[in-house]
């Protein structure tokens, strides 16, 4: 097997579908307005930049609208050294405020990387280094989505090495106490708002997981697994698409039994992992070489 | 392998921005962008929350009160308790009761006119009461324990 990460060339469809998923996705990671917020407890930039002034509604009115105007060049592939940074620039901004609150969230997080990422091969791909990329026939387009997609890998290895670090490599051991934090969850998501629909069946999650600690920790450890080994999401289509369907299935099951949503991880998945414009052409062209009346062949 | 031969591998290498990313996410930490994803990355046999309740005790969607979820509250009270045991230069223990309860007013009486609350909060009770439930499981048994951490007029 070749491990080597497979360098892919995108049509000019897919391309697109992906510019306008991730212009759609950018403008919607970004709130109305962050004047509801406040700044306690300094995160990341924060620390270094008073970055106050984003709270003003006027500034960030005026910031949302330039974020239109370059989400628009974005998508139109125009004045990308002007757009890309100033997209990525805003991106953290407002992350680094939502999350200077004193509480850490962590579903911002792999937009702001990605737009880094996209940045960065942006720029790459201008420096005479990036030329290696374009002799291999990969356009600075190809390399922005394989930065991506690597930025998605890292994302989720990180997560892996991160619990067998914190755990001295006994995660899968500890992991049916998931069941108390299940119960946590459950809890809060009902002290939000006060709606008991979930508090059952949150209970009786944890209940069986106490009752099949064995089962559990074979779930927990493909979980696991599937985080450890993302780099091999690089090795090419097939692997990114099932490797996002699988990731996709993981959050899906985590946001019912946890609550625990992260829509935005979703998103960039199927956008630069299960790339289903791809996968309609490929099956549209099979099905149609398939079904090709032989005397047309001939 | 000596150095120059890795340098040699590490410019060829592919997969160099997956590798600068991961380093860079375990190396900074929680520093947005960046961050090492900590969430459930260890279980204990216990944990805890927070939520809202009224004078009477009854509890209060905190939502629809401060316009902060439940889970940002824990967070965002851990990190006062955090800053209150550096301010008091307490490296191991806990706090006091009456220290926590100090905490919990401070952190209510700021909550209820943040501009959270006020731009996304409901009305809010004339008493406004934080309390924590301990959760642990023993012997395949949950076990939950509620205390009033402080209250708010």
């Amino acid at each position: 097997m070749n491990l080597r990460p497979a360098p892919i060339h995108f049509a000019w469809y897919e391309r697109l579908a992906m510019r306008v998923l991730f212009a759609l996705v950018l403008e919607r990671h970004i709130p109305a307005s962050l004047s509801h917020l406040t700044i306690t407890a300094p995160n990341g930039v924060a620390r270094i930049i008073d970055v106050r002034f984003l709270l003003e509604p006027s500034v960030f009115a005026v910031g949302r609208s330039l974020l239109l105007a370059a989400l628009v060049l974005y998508v139109l592939r125009v004045g990308w050294s002007i757009a890309l940074p100033y997209i990525t620039l805003f991106s953290i901004g407002v992350g680094t405020i939502i999350n200077s609150q004193g509480a850490i969230s962590h579903y911002l997080q792999i937009v702001s990387l990605v737009l880094l990422a996209q940045t960065a091969a942006h720029f790459y791909s201008l420096s005479g280094k990036g030329k290696a990329a374009a002799s291999e026939g990969l356009s600075r387009e190809d390399l922005l989505v394989n930065w991506s997609q690597q930025t998605i890998a890292a994302v989720y290895l990180v997560s892996a090495l991160t619990k067998l670090i914190h755990t001295k490599g006994a995660w899968i051991l500890q992991s049916p106490l998931i069941a108390v934090q299940i119960i946590k969850t459950t809890e809060q998501d009902y002290y939000d708002r006060l709606h008991p629909a979930g508090l059952q069946a949150g209970l009786r999650v944890a209940e069986w997981i106490t009752l099949h600690p064995l089962l559990v920790m074979l779930i927990m450890t493909g979980g696991l697994l599937l985080e450890l080994s993302a780099p091999l999401l690089l090795l090419g289509r097939g692997w990114a698409a099932c490797y996002g369907l699988a990731l996709v299935a993981f959050h899906e099951t985590v946001g019912r039994v946890m609550q625990l949503h992260f829509t935005y991880n979703e998103y960039l998945i199927w956008i630069y992992l299960v790339n289903v414009p791809f996968w309609v052409w490929l099956g549209w062209r099979r099905m149609r070489e398939r079904f090709k009346r032989p005397d047309s062949a001939a | 392998m000596n150095w120059k031969e890795a340098a040699v591998v590490w410019a060829r290498s592919r997969w160099k921005p997956m590798f600068i990313f991961t380093a860079a996410c375990l190396l900074i930490g929680e520093q947005y962008p960046f961050s090492n994803f900590p969430m459930y990355s260890s279980f204990g046999s216990s944990t805890y929350y927070l939520y809202l309740g009224d004078g009477m005790g009854a509890p209060v969607a905190s939502l629809e009160t401060i316009g902060m979820s439940t889970p940002t509250l824990k967070k965002v009270f851990s990190t006062e308790m955090r800053k209150e045991r550096e301010r008091l230069q307490i490296r191991a223990g806990e706090l006091t009761p009456e220290q926590k309860q100090l905490v919990g007013e401070r952190l209510l009486a700021r909550l209820k006119n943040s501009p959270a609350a006020r731009q996304r909060g409901g009305p809010k009770p004339e008493i406004l009461r934080l309390y924590e439930v301990n959760i642990s499981v023993r012997g395949g048994r949950f076990e939950k324990q509620t205390e009033l951490v402080a209250e708010s007029r």
